[in-house]
């Protein structure tokens, strides 16, 4: 179990005109996630998704606040135990290009995590690329590509294989899918939702798409300035928010057909 | 009526390689019209776009068919004609706010220079009508905006930076290139209503998008583009209800996420 509480960050902002001032990106923010289970985080830019993301997985020390992961604070371990850690708790980013070395290959950019944190002989690492490979739906003629060779959609299924070769325990999808085109986006959301059936993880999906959210999950976490404003188990559509600010964001989606327009 | 732009059996290829990027393009747009044009990654929609608007460089790319504005030309234009016909009659909003603006140059100064290039003004009275557009699209603040570098501003500000540029010269025709796709669906919501307000204006649009919904609320008519080549074209209605080709209908299924849940 994954679980937060009380958790705040915040940021020194430093300005010409006004000094410093601070900034508070997170504020006090209590949740729970459970084993093999799917939730979705969804807020506007701005509102701390990705800097409580970072935080949940182990990359940005909280200011207060404690993560416990099966009861331990994942901030007070030692950066040698945190980092064994990371094994079962990983992390999808948003720009999957940035996210991957571009002097290394796709085979060396999965095989990186499988070298640093577990003990497989090569014989066994290449046998488990292979598989993830597979799993993700890459050509393995791909493997020996550079990522500025590969597509948007491509680019991002690596990502989503190297952070899937440990079959993680928790893994945080960081608006993954958001700068990908609709028929590439329906694809890997589809991946994902089949490789958690097989991999029993717990997955949060952070977006800022209401659908992609409800596509994803039925346990929903909506986020604003910071604060976690709602919290919606069973979400089947879009009625189960009750939130004014939960309305407002479905208010303001694009209609689904003409016929709707105002 | 005669239409206000009219673009025949468009081609773009790369010349070195001579590989074709878009085959053969058609479409016409009346007065106060919006196009919606809608495909995937790499399907030619921005590139339409660009040789339209003069905007691709001629040594690496090569252009045919013609594209007629107003009954004229653009492609027998020269390119000083070109440029005071951009900002003029036909503007663009862009995809990323983020770098369409020059990162080492105030806003206030870039909203000025764009306006007196095509006006004679004076410093003053060109800040008035920025300042009054700025506020018209819901930014209060103009002064501290003005004097703000691009970085200070977020995507949202900016996009709508982008579009009083567009609205300050009055055009006859907009052209908005995957405008909202980098911003959240709330100020991707702002900026539609922006644009609803646009067509009551008279003014037509060229709205390029990958997202439906987009469509949904603007289009009147939309064309579908793949691979460089438009496969369906109809009223937005029609595309919606009843669309005849298969890969109009895969990418309305994929853009549909939230109905597949029904049914699970």
């Amino acid at each position: 179990m994954l679980e937060v509480r009380h958790i705040t960050k915040q940021y020194t902002v430093k300005n010409q005109r006004k000094g410093e001032n601070v900034f508070t990106s997170v504020d006090d923010i209590s949740l729970k996630l459970k084993p093999d289970s799917s939730y979705a985080l969804i807020g506007e830019s701005g509102s701390g998704k990705s800097t409580l993301a970072m935080m949940m997985a182990a990359v940005l020390p909280p200011t207060h606040g404690e993560i416990l992961m099966d009861g331990k604070d994942i901030w007070k371990l030692t950066p040698k135990e945190r980092r064994r850690l990371r094994g079962d708790l990983q992390l999808v980013l948003q720009n999957s290009k940035g996210a991957l070395d571009p002097r290394k290959t796709v085979y060396q950019s999965i095989e990186e995590p499988l070298k640093n944190l577990c003990q497989l002989s090569r014989e066994e690492q290449q046998r488990t690329i292979y598989e993830i490979v597979e799993k993700v739906q890459l050509e393995k003629s791909l493997l020996t590509r550079k990522p500025n060779e590969l597509s948007g959609g491509q680019q991002s299924r690596v990502c989503i294989a190297r952070a899937m070769c440990l079959s993680p325990k928790f893994v945080i999808f960081d608006e993954s899918v958001s700068g990908l085109d609709v028929t590439v986006q329906k694809k890997v959301l589809d991946l994902l939702l089949e490789l958690r059936k097989e991999f029993h993880g717990t997955y949060l999906f952070i977006t800022h798409d209401i659908d992609v959210a409800l596509y994803m999950s039925d346990h929903i976490f909506v986020m604003k300035e910071g604060h976690l404003l709602d919290e919606v188990q069973n979400a089947l559509s879009y009625d189960a928010f009750q939130h004014p600010y939960s309305r407002e964001l479905i208010a303001s989606l694009p209609p689904k057909s003409p016929h709707y327009r105002l | 009526m005669k239409p206000l732009l009219e673009v025949n059996n468009l081609s773009i290829s790369l010349k070195k390689q001579g590989i074709p990027i878009v085959e053969g393009v058609s479409f016409q747009l009346k007065k106060g019209q919006i196009l919606g044009m809608i495909g995937e990654s790499g399907s030619g929609k921005s590139m339409t776009c660009r040789g339209i608007l003069g905007l691709l460089d001629t040594h690496r790319f090569s252009l045919s068919g013609t594209a007629s504005f107003q009954g004229q030309n653009l492609f027998q234009l020269t390119p000083k004609e070109m440029q005071m016909l951009r900002g003029e009659k036909i503007t663009m909003v862009m995809q990323n706010p983020m770098t369409a603006f020059d990162p080492v140059c105030k806003v206030g100064r870039q909203m000025l220079e764009t306006l007196r290039s095509h006006r004679k003004l004076s410093k003053v009275s060109a800040m008035k009508s920025i300042k009054a557009e700025l506020e018209r699209l819901g930014l209060a603040d103009t002064q501290r905006i003005m004097d703000s570098y691009p970085y200070e501003l977020s995507g949202g500000m900016l996009q709508r930076i982008m579009i009083a540029l567009a609205l300050l010269l009055s055009p006859e025709l907009i052209i908005a290139d995957e405008a909202t796709t980098a911003l959240d669906v709330r100020t991707q919501g702002a900026i539609l209503e922006e644009f609803s307000k646009i067509r009551e204006a008279g003014i037509a649009m060229i709205i390029v998008t990958h997202n439906f919904g987009v469509l949904a609320k603007l289009a009147d008519e939309v064309v579908v583009l793949k691979d460089g080549g438009i496969v369906e074209r109809g009223d937005v209605f029609e595309i919606f209800d009843k669309p005849t080709q298969g890969y109009t209908k895969k990418l309305l299924q994929a853009s549909n996420l939230r109905k597949e849940i029904s049914n699970a």
